[in-house]
This record gives structure tokens, sequence and C-alpha cells, in this order.
């Protein structure tokens, strides 16, 4: 027997959440599936909508059902599995602990759930319409639940009627979707409108990694690492490079203790945290998360939670801008401190990447409730992109730092450039195009290489065979797990070929760069990451004079293919104004 | 413990032993010489474990024994000594005193009981070389190991030791030397093949004088050079090392008889635009010419050519010039040979009319073209 | 110092000299056993068994080669045990290890009573290649080479990849013949599948506290009074290292399992405030340990209910079963928490499951 996971509220407990129509859209009703979902320990979570979700919304996880005499709670009002008193109301830290969601649901709709939990032979399958029961059935399925919510209000006229367009509708469910995706970088997630899959997102393994799969490598690629605590408040998350940020389609997402809220004080504090790095009327996109302890934050204010009310609010703003400005750190200082002071180097493809499809999309929608676009249309930054590009040759390659980093002078300042990403950037555009465009001859071996390998790993090598050749390895199974080298490739005097084969292997199937649908692309990343030479590897002038000349030749010399950057530059308009020459 | 020893003898001792003594050791005995009296001379030792070096001076010994001490600080007294008799007693196991003229020390060492034991390596059926021929070997075979800590086997010089020949292999993988040089007596136990760390061979050149006559024996784990009252044991790599015979190409059908200078300089030229760290370059053989061409994607493309002597049918083979250029810096005479059997097999180098008893190949593998 | 003698295990003893003997020691070991009984120590008894000039057997102690052991100098033994994470040149790593380790062991020297390894230190990939690059050279002074590893089940992971555990790998798949591998470990499930399957296990048990006792008296200074040692001795469950660590902070350790256990009774608020507080990440030798002394505490109810006594953390009324089944769920717990599951989760989960056995 399972034990009972759901229990009913008191009336005392429903009556301290606060009240309200917790279902308003197709949206809230993705919202509160998946975050009941995301209770259920689901790992992955597939969302399935049609017409935006007015015909059908459907909700499928692998997390731990529930038992038939849960299953029949789980449609009462304000039974929860999550809270048995009222004191558990403070500190709350799952999502969805309102009791009304399923039953509220099944109110409006032709409901049907379908649950087994582990070690249950047989599930159930509960159908209702309008809220009342019709089926009650043994299922045989997986462990994990699946709600399928077919016509949504079918029988309150009046709230069908007030439904917006599909798109509008599909909009709605993708941020849902997105924003649940941000919360969870963990967390296997799809979404399917009318069959078109809008959201795809294998477990991530990190927030830049989720960023990258929602909003695509380009866009990912902006956005820096935010990592500070102040007191009990923690921030981390991403937050855009001051130079790539635009007037319009910011996106911004805010989480405290994993779920998501709204607050544009929040968001302006955040934008203090940029000082003048830019511009008035730029508004960078970000992604913050922020970890209180339970009880400084009550999350009990709105029926759609998107509201929170902090006990110390100063404490958490003061926090978000030093956060923020932290992480912008290397570069608020060397950002121009004026629109129009120049950078010391410009490349075509530093300029504010110009978004596109999908990504521009999401930003759309994101930005679409609490971004506001309508403080004036601000101007576009007027960085040095419009000065003539400086050629590579005009850099002086000074010194190589603590045996990881370039110290390059430019006409107009210093860059500071990172050799690792450096060259991996170089290796992935060299790989793409070896990849794409023909194949590389490797070096012959004289005593072939025999290195063993896990079975995962053997099927990666299979998988990802064509792959490997283009690149210059050559490689033939031998024997059960071994594998036999005759050639390799030769990117550079330091390579190891045999450790970067074996880690590229480890981690194409440990999934590690998952997060590019890409298979060429994944690998050309994976690839570029264990080939290129490291942090803390000693470099001759000449290796250094390459590496910067090669990086300069780079189609997107900024960015290494993790989205961290590249270059750092010091303008040196800047350095006069430190030293009060201007 | 007791002794007497002209300062000019002391340093000259301390000066053979210091430099196998190394500067940073987790095992404190090892920053220490070991300084044993006996009838036939003071006798100073020291090692990092991975070689020894042991030599005898001449000295009046008044009382045997042995000790322990800090060899860096010994060396620095001996030379700011006066140029006088150096007395040296040691005072227990580990304590000893140094006098010159009115100069006095006392130093703290180690009981000799801590220094590890010393390789036991028999001469009674040496090798006998000149040195100057162990040195021509090292200088044309040394420079192709590995540096690389993948593969420790090939961090290490191939010792092929007959009784009537030497012969010394080293290869990265990627490229290979070899070279053979005949004994003018026969001698040794019997055949070895023993794998010697590249840092033995350092100091087996800067110890030996190249009129020096070398004797050379081995133990299990030891090999052991010996010239006069000096002896150096190196430490061996564990074996196997690879079957480089089998890899050396028996079959090859076309050869080319290059000027070393004229090829090396078309091979500089090429490498600029060829300075992609891969070095690909493409040599084109056929109708007495040899081509030379290079494409790098984002840097531009050469060509060069130049005369030579070339039978076989015409051929496409790419390489790395940086290792084409290294054996030509090796090869000892004017003029190379080449030869070749395919685009994806070995190539080999050797001299042409070398005036030696020794002989002297190299082998490199191709980087596979692809267009 | 020299090292102290080993105490105890003279049945394991007596079975390795056999083997010693005839020439039959398998080439790579696995001492698989509780923490603090001495598997490292043994471990350099073997080195020095294995080296000693008398050849082949039990040490004989006095010979040059066994003074050396003991006194951890023998060229030819290469203990090697978790350090910090090098901080260094890539390049130089492994000359950092190596000096990281010489400190170490130069500590161990003068004093070769040691505790358990810091939360963070670990068998980190320099260490591995310092240790390939010992094995590829022949030995020094002896007829072999001894590699002691201890605690190996920290061959973790660095920058995600298993590089440590795959280079040990590595030198194991193609051991060099003169050469012998000893590890140590208390926990084998946590060492890679690839690497467990190449060693030949043994087992070595918790002692006699009648030893322990005796290892108190006689070892430490200044050393234990008999009272004392008898009591400390009792408590460790035959495992040296906990005598010697029982120590002031013990309690405190009971006292977080309790707030724990008493977190998963008061309710969902509690049990999640409790886990929030919890550090969701760093620290995890003080998590699992929180999470080993509950599983005690609750042990201990089990033995009071089982003998039809009353009492203990746990109320009278819950059953005999559902204690072993929080027992378990503990366990599991600590298996999670050996892995990289964010503590905070474990807890999360462990305080619900725990709270829904009604403790």
């Amino acid at each position: 027997m399972t034990a009972r996971r759901i229990a009913i509220l008191s009336d005392a407990v429903a009556n301290r959440i606060a009240a309200g129509e917790v279902v308003e859209r197709p949206a809230s009703v993705v919202k509160e599936l998946l975050e009941n979902a995301v209770d259920a320990g689901a790992s992955a979570v597939a969302v399935e909508i049609e017409a935006g979700g007015k015909t059908l919304v459907r909700v499928a996880d692998d997390g731990e059902g529930m038992g038939r005499e849960d299953a029949l709670l789980a449609l009462d009002r304000h039974a929860t599995s999550k809270i048995r008193s009222a004191d558990d109301l403070v500190g709350v830290a799952t999502f969805g602990f309102r009791g009304e969601a399923l039953p509220s649901i099944a109110a409006v709709s032709r409901f049907e759930l379908e649950t087994a939990s582990a070690g249950e032979a047989v599930g159930t399958r509960i159908a209702a319409a309008g809220g009342a029961v019709t089926a009650l059935e043994d299922r045989v399925r997986q462990p994990g639940t699946t709600v399928t919510v077919r016509a949504l209000f079918f029988n309150t006229p009046a709230r069908r009627k007030f439904l917006r367009s599909t798109r509008s509708e599909v909009r709605a469910c993708t941020e849902v979707v997105t924003t649940l995706a941000l919360a969870r970088p963990d967390l296997g997630l799809t979404l399917l409108a009318d069959g078109h899959a809008v959201v795809e997102a294998l477990p991530a393994g990190s927030l830049a990694d989720r960023a990258a799969q929602l909003f695509g490598q380009q866009l990912a690629a902006t956005l820096l690492p935010v990592d500070h605590a102040s007191g009990s408040v923690t921030v981390r998350g991403l937050v855009q490079r001051p130079a790539e940020a635009a007037a319009s389609g910011r996106m911004a997402y805010l989480f405290v203790n994993g779920r998501p809220f709204r607050d544009p004080f929040l968001v302006r504090a955040a934008e203090r945290g940029y000082r003048a790095t830019v511009p008035p009327g730029v508004r960078p996109s970000l992604v913050l998360r922020l970890e209180v302890p339970a009880g400084d934050v009550d999350v009990n204010v709105h029926p759609a939670k998107l509201e929170v009310r902090f006990r110390d609010r100063y404490a958490v703003e003061a926090a978000v801008e030093a956060a923020v400005h932290e992480a912008l750190g290397p570069l608020a200082a060397s950002a121009p401190y004026s629109a129009g002071s120049a950078m010391p180097w410009e490349h075509r493809a530093v300029a504010p990447p110009a978004s596109a499809g999908l990504a521009r999309d999401l930003f759309g929608a994101a930005g679409g409730d609490d971004a506001a676009p309508s403080e004036g249309e601000a101007p576009a930054p007027e960085g040095a992109a419009a000065e003539p590009p400086i050629h590579a040759s005009e850099l002086r390659v000074l010194a190589q730092l603590h045996q990881t980093y370039l110290l390059v002078e430019a006409p107009d300042g210093l860059l500071i450039v990172d050799q690792h990403s450096a060259h991996e950037r170089i290796l992935y555009e060299r790989a793409m195009r070896t990849l794409t465009e023909g194949a590389a001859g490797g070096q012959k071996l004289l005593f072939p290489l025999t290195i063993t390998l896990a079975p995962a790993e053997l099927e990666a090598v299979e998988a990802n065979g064509d792959l490997l050749g283009q690149l210059g390895y050559e490689a033939e199974p031998f024997g059960g797990s071994a594998l036999i080298v005759h050639a390799t490739p030769a990117p550079h005097a330091r390579f190891d070929a045999e450790r970067c084969l074996r880690e590229v292997v480890a981690d194409l199937a440990g999934g590690r760069f998952g997060g590019l649908h890409n298979r060429v692309e994944r690998f050309a990343s994976t690839f570029a990451c264990r080939a290129a030479i490291k942090a803390g590897q000693p470099l001759t002038t000449a290796e250094m004079n390459e590496l910067v000349q090669r990086l300069m030749a780079a189609e997107l010399p900024a960015h290494d293919v993790h989205g961290r950057p590249t270059i750092v530059q010091l303008p040196l308009l800047e350095l006069h104004r430190r030293f009060g020459r201007r | 413990m007791k002794f007497t020893i002209t300062r000019e003898k002391l340093q000259e001792g301390l000066l053979r032993v210091g430099p196998s003594i190394p500067a940073k050791t987790t095992l404190p005995v090892l920053s220490n010489i070991l300084i044993e009296a006996k009838k036939d001379g003071l006798h100073l030792s020291g090692t990092d474990l991975d070689i020894a070096v042991a030599t005898t001076v001449a000295a009046e010994v008044d009382e045997e024994g042995a000790i322990t001490l800090p060899a860096k600080k010994l060396t620095e007294i001996a030379r700011e000594l006066p140029a006088s008799p150096v007395r040296v007693t040691s005072a227990g196991e580990q304590r000893a005193q140094v006098e010159c003229g009115k100069s006095k020390f006392r130093l703290l060492g180690l009981p000799r009981d801590e220094f590890p034991s010393f390789p036991h390596v028999k001469f009674d059926t040496p090798w006998r070389i000149a040195a100057k021929d162990l040195h021509k070997l090292i200088s044309h075979v040394a420079f192709a190991t590995s540096t690389e800590e993948s593969r420790p086997i090939l961090n290490g010089v191939l010792w092929d030791l007959r009784k009537d020949r030497m012969r010394m292999v080293a290869t990265n993988g990627h490229r290979l030397a070899k070279m053979d040089v005949p004994l003018a007596e026969e001698g040794g136990a019997a055949q070895a093949e023993l794998i010697v760390p590249p840092k033995a061979l350092e100091q087996i050149r800067r110890l030996f004088a190249p009129d020096d006559l070398v004797e050379i024996a081995k133990s299990e784990n030891h090999l052991g050079f010996r010239s006069e009252g000096t002896q150096v044991f190196t430490r061996l790599i564990e074996g196997p090392y690879p079957n480089y015979e089998q890899v050396i190409p028996r079959e090859n059908d076309k050869f080319a008889t290059v000027d070393k200078i004229a090829m090396a300089s078309a091979l500089r030229r090429m490498s600029i635009v060829a300075s992609d760290q891969t070095h690909r370059i493409r040599l084109s053989f056929g109708g007495g010419t040899l081509k030379f061409s290079v494409q790098t994607p984002d840097l531009g493309e050469a060509q060069d050519e130049m005369a030579v002597t070339y039978e076989g049918d015409a051929l496409e083979i790419g390489f790395n010039a940086a290792y084409l250029l290294e054996i030509l810096k090796y090869m000892p005479t004017d003029e190379v040979r080449f030869t070749f059997k395919a685009p994806e097999r070995a190539t080999t180098a050797e001299p042409v009319g070398w005036d030696d008893a020794a002989s002297y190949m190299c082998l490199v593998m191709p980087l596979r073209l692809v267009d | 110092m020299p090292l102290h003698p080993v105490y105890g295990h003279e049945a394991l003893r007596a079975r390795l000299v056999g083997t010693l003997k005839a020439h039959k020691l398998p080439p790579a070991l696995l001492l698989l056993g509780p923490p603090g009984v001495g598997k490292q120590r043994l471990g350099l008894w073997l080195a020095a068994g294995l080296l000693c000039e008398s050849g082949p057997g039990e040490p004989c102690g006095t010979c040059h080669s066994c003074r050396l052991v003991d006194s951890l100098q023998h060229p030819d033994v290469h203990w090697s045990f978790p350090v910090a994470r090098p901080k260094g040149d890539e390049s130089k790593q492994v000359e950092e290890a190596e000096e990281t380790l010489g400190e170490a062991i130069a500590a161990r020297r003068e004093n070769p009573l040691y505790g358990r390894p810091d939360g963070l230190h670990a068998l980190f990939l320099p260490l591995v290649r310092l240790l390939h690059r010992q094995a590829m050279m022949r030995p020094v002074m002896g007829r072999v080479k001894v590699f002691l590893v201890g605690d190996a089940e920290r061959l973790v992971p660095q920058a995600s990849s298993q590089e440590a555990a795959n280079a040990m790998l590595k030198v194991l798949e193609e051991p060099p013949p003169d050469t012998h591998f000893i590890l140590t470990t208390t926990d084998s499930a946590a060492l890679l599948p690839t690497i467990r399957s190449r060693l030949v296990p043994l087992r070595v048990r918790r002692l006699p506290s009648a030893d322990v006792a005796r290892f108190l008296r006689e070892v430490p200074t200044p050393a234990v009074a008999a009272e004392e040692a008898e009591h400390r001795a009792e408590a460790a469950l035959g495992s040296i290292g906990d005598a010697l660590e029982q120590r002031e902070d013990a309690g405190d350790v009971a006292a977080a399992a309790e707030r724990l256990l008493e977190a998963a009774r008061r309710g969902p608020a509690a049990r999640y405030r409790y886990a929030l507080g919890v550090k969701s990440f760093g620290a995890r030798s003080d998590f699992t340990e929180t999470l080993g002394a509950a599983a005690e505490l609750l042990r201990d109810d089990l033995a009071q209910r089982l003998r039809g006594a009353a009492g203990g953390h746990t109320h009278a009324e819950v059953p005999a079963e559902r204690l072993v089944d929080a027992i378990r769920e503990l366990d599991r717990a600590k298996g999670w928490a050996r892995g990289n599951v964010n503590p905070q989760l474990i807890v999360a989960h462990l305080t619900r499951a725990l709270g829904e056995l009604g403790l």
C-alpha cells in the first residue's frame, strides 16, 4: 500500500490561503499543473496545448504519482499534499501549495487524471466533467501523472468569451514554461503547441546552459553570471553585458527560493547595479534567483502567486543591486562612462546580436507585462560600432598574466584576453568549418593508441564517429570495450590527443553540451573546450601573438562557446579619466 | 670519521655530485651529500632517486666513517674557504666539523642510515665505449623523445646494447630517430634493451669528456656508467618499449635525394604561411622536382619548388613541417635521402655519404591530406 | 618518529604473511573497511613485508628497508591520500601535488597519528599523475615498488570529468610488472566499477575493544589513562580512529542529528525551514556525519524497543518496523549526500519521509 500523501486542509487553513480564482486562462492551467508536476518530484515534464490551450492542455510528468485515494482527494477542494496546518503556511518551499488547483481546473473543464505511483502495478484514471467525477478505473501506466484538460471553460461561457487570441495564449503558455525552465534548469521540459515544439529543453547543467537552450546560443552569450550573497540574501543568475543591452525586447525573470515572481522595484534595483554603464533607456535582460530564509518572504499574497512580500525589502533590493554590480565588475570598469566613448577595439560581431526567430518572440513575451517599453523611444547606444574596425595588426601582445590572461595593447586602450576562452572560440569556429565544409587530415601514429571506454562512451563514439573522423581521429572498435586509434588531430603543439578524445567522449556520453540542439554544434563545442589550451599554461610570445591574431580573425571573438567573455576591454579614455587627465 | 683533503679536491668532488642533488625534495635526506671516508679516498654520492652520482677523490683518511651533510651548505663553504687543507671530523651520527686555516664550521647532517641504498651495479663484464660516441648517440636521438606525460614510455630513450653495437631509439609516436654505433671491442654480459630517462643522458654528457672511455653495466633496475673515479647510475623506465622495428618500413619504393639546406629553407618559407599550429604542408614529388604547397584557411597559401633526384611514381604527401625541419637539423650530411611508399605510410630519412661508422635514420609519419 | 606498530588484525595479517611468502600477493589490492581501523597502517605494513630484506613475509622491522618504511622514508613506497586541491598553474600542478603530499607525509613522520581527511581534500588528478610518473620508473632500492592510496573513494570528478579516476584506472589497467597497488576505502561503492573490478578486495574488520584500548594506552602522547581508554574504546566500536577522534564536538553531531529528527517530527514548515538552513553545497562530510548520527540514534532506539524497553528519541508507540524504515531512509539519504545531490533537497525529502513514518 502506498502512503497517503494528500491531506484535506482544515477550514482554518483553507481560509488563510488568500481567496481568489486561480484559473483565468489556459496559461494558469499550465502553470498549476506544471507546479504540481514539479512538486511530485518529476524530472521531465511534457506540456502539450492545442489552440492556445483553449481546446487542450495536457501535462505529463514522471513524478511520484498518486495512489487512488490520493487521486480522488486531489479533486477535492483544499486537498493538498503539502500543508497540514496553518502554521505550515509560513515558509512554504514548494510551488503549488494551494489545494484548490486541481478541483478549480476540474470544475471548469472536461478533466482527466491518470496517475500511478512507483511500485504500484496498476494506476488510476479519473475523469470528471464540470467537477463531477464521471469515471474511476484502473489504468496500467508508467509511474507519474498525466492531466488532460479539454474544453476549458466549457461551462462558464463568459470566461470562455474573454479568452485572447490563440497566438497570445500560446505566448502566455510559453512564458509559463520558460519561467519554470529557468527556475529549474535540471528539469526536462517540452512544450508542444499544435504539434510544433516551442520549448525543448533537456535537463541542463547550469542556468547558463538553460538560457542557451531557451534563448539561443547567441543571446545567451551576452549574459554574465551573477553570484552574490549579502547577509541572508543570496542572488544568483544571469545579467546582460551592458554593451549588448538594447532599448527594447528585454527579458526579466525573478525567482525567490525557486518561485517566480514579479517586482518592478527589484528590476529597477538591478538596473541601478549597472550604474552608468548603460545609457538611459537601455534595458538589460536579466534572470535573477534569490534565496532568502523562508521566514523572510511571504509568498501568499496573491492567488496567481506572482507577487511576494519581503520582510526586509530594503536588504533584498540592496543585495540585488550589489549582485548585479559585482557581476559586471570587470566590464563596468572598462565600459564607456558616457555613450559615445570609444572602446579600444570593435568587431563587427560584437554589436548587439540581431535578435531573430524564437528568441525574439520569447523576449517580446517576457517583456510584455512589466518591461513597459513606453518610456519614449530611447536611442540605441551609439557605441563605436560606427567607427572603422581596428585591424588585428594594430594589436600588440604585452604580457601573459598569471599564465591565464593575455594583456594586449590596442590603439585606443587595453584588451585582456582569456587564453583558454579565446582558443576555445578559435577551435570552435575551425571545428565548425571543418565539420560543415570538409575534413581535416589527422596525424598518423606510429603506434596506435588503445583506449578502454564505458558502454555509454562507446555509444557516443559510434554516434559521432563521422564527426570524429572529419576532425582527424581515425578510430575503430577493438574487442569489447576498447577503441584503437590510428590517427589523431593535431590542432596545436600542446595537444594531448588521447586525453582530449577521452574527455570529448565522456562529455558526449554525459550530455554536457546537451543544451545545443545541433549535433554538429554540440560536438564542435565539446571538442573546442577539451582541445583548447588551458588556463595556467605558459605560452611563448609567438604563441600569444598567433592566438590574438586568430581570435581577431574569428567570427565571434568576444565570447567563448559557454557564453563567457573572451575579451575584457579597458578604453584609454577611461584610463585618462581615472588618472585625472581628462 | 676523520680526513684531510685539499680544498680543490673537495670542490671538484662536490661539483661532480652537486647537480644530481635535488633542489627540492620530499625526503629531507636527499638534499644531503653522502660522505664516506675509506682507505682509498673520499667517496661522495648524491641522488634524486632517479639519478645517482658517486665520485672518489683523493684524501688522507685517518679514521674511516660516513655521514650525510647538507650539499648546498657544504658546497658554499668549500667555495669560500681559503686555499688550505680542509680537515673534516665527525662527531656522532649526524654532526661534523669542518676546519680550514682559522675557519671552523659545525654542520648538522643526518645519519648515513637514512640515505637510500645505492644501486648495486656490477661492472665485471661492462660494455666499453668512447664518450664521444655516447655524445653522438645522445645528440642525434634524444631530441625525438616525447615530452607529453600521456605515454610515459615514450619520454624515455630506448638503449639497445649488444655485444658489438649500441643502438639508441627515441620517438614521440609521430616521428622516430634511431642510431647504431659499433663497439670497438666486444663486451657486455649479453644483450639488453633498456629505457633510460633523458635527464640521465644530460648528466652523462656533462660528466664525461669526449676522450673518456666509459664503462656501462646494468642491474635489474639501473644502468651504470663509470669512467675514472666517477659513476653515474640511472633508474630505468618500466618497459616494454613499443615494437619500433615493426613500424620501420621495408617496402618503400620511392626515393628522393635532396639538398638539406635548400629543403630546410623552403620548408621554413612554407612554415610562415603554415603557421597554423599543425604546420601542415604538402609535398609533391615527380619528374625531378619537389613542389611544396601550403594552404591555411584563414591565412593564405604559398608554393615553392626545388630540384631533387627522385625515383618512383609521382607522390603527394602531407607532413608537419616542424617534424621535417627537425629531422633535417639533426642529419649529419648535406644530402639526405627520403624513402616513401604511400601518402599514409611512414617515410624514412637517412644521411647520404656519411663518413662515420655509425648508421642513422629518422622516420616520420605523414599528416593525412584531405581535399 | 617511527610508525606505531599494527594493532589487531592478527588473522588477516597471518593470511597475508602466507601469501607474501608464497609470492602470491595480488598486485592490486583493495583494503575495505570502516574508518579508523588501520587500513592504511596495514597497507604500510604490507609494503614493508614486500620489501623486507629478509624476503617477502612478515616485516622484520630491523633491516634498512623496514626501518625506512617505518620512518616513511622508503623511496619505493609511495603513499598518497587526499590533499587540498592544487591551486597553481596547470603545468606545475604535479610538482605542487608532490610538494603538498610531501609536506603531509613529513607531518605524519613527526606525528604518525592523523585524523580523517578534510572534507574538501581529495585525490585530484595531479596526484594520480604523480603516481603515474613514479610508476613508470623501476624501483630505487627494492625488488618492487608499492603504491598505497588511502581513501580511494575520493578519486573525485574534477571540472565535470572523471579524470582522476580514469587516470588511476589507466595505471591499474596496464600495471608495470614490479609494482603493487594497495588502495583503501571505507566505501567501495563510491569507486568507479571499472576500478573496483581490477582490485582484489580484502575486508578489514573492526578491532576488539581491548586492542583499541591498548592502542590508546600505548601509542598517543600523552597516553590515555586506562579507565578513560576502556571507556572510549567501548564507544568507538572497534575503530582506533574513532577512539582518537572522540572529541568535544561529538555532542554537537548528536545535537545536529536530534535537530534533524525534531524537524521531521514537527511538520512541513519546520522541515523546510530546517532544510533551507542546511548548506546547499560544501561541508558534505559534516552533513553525512549528521545523517549517520541520526541513524545511530534510531538504532539505539530500535535496540531498546527490541529489548522491550521504551524511551529514546522516538515515541514509544512507534513500532520497530517503522524505525527500521526510518534507518533505511537515512541510509539512502546518506548515499545521495555522497553523490552530488543538493543537501537541501535531501533533507526536504528525508524529513518528509521520516515525518510520514510518524517518528
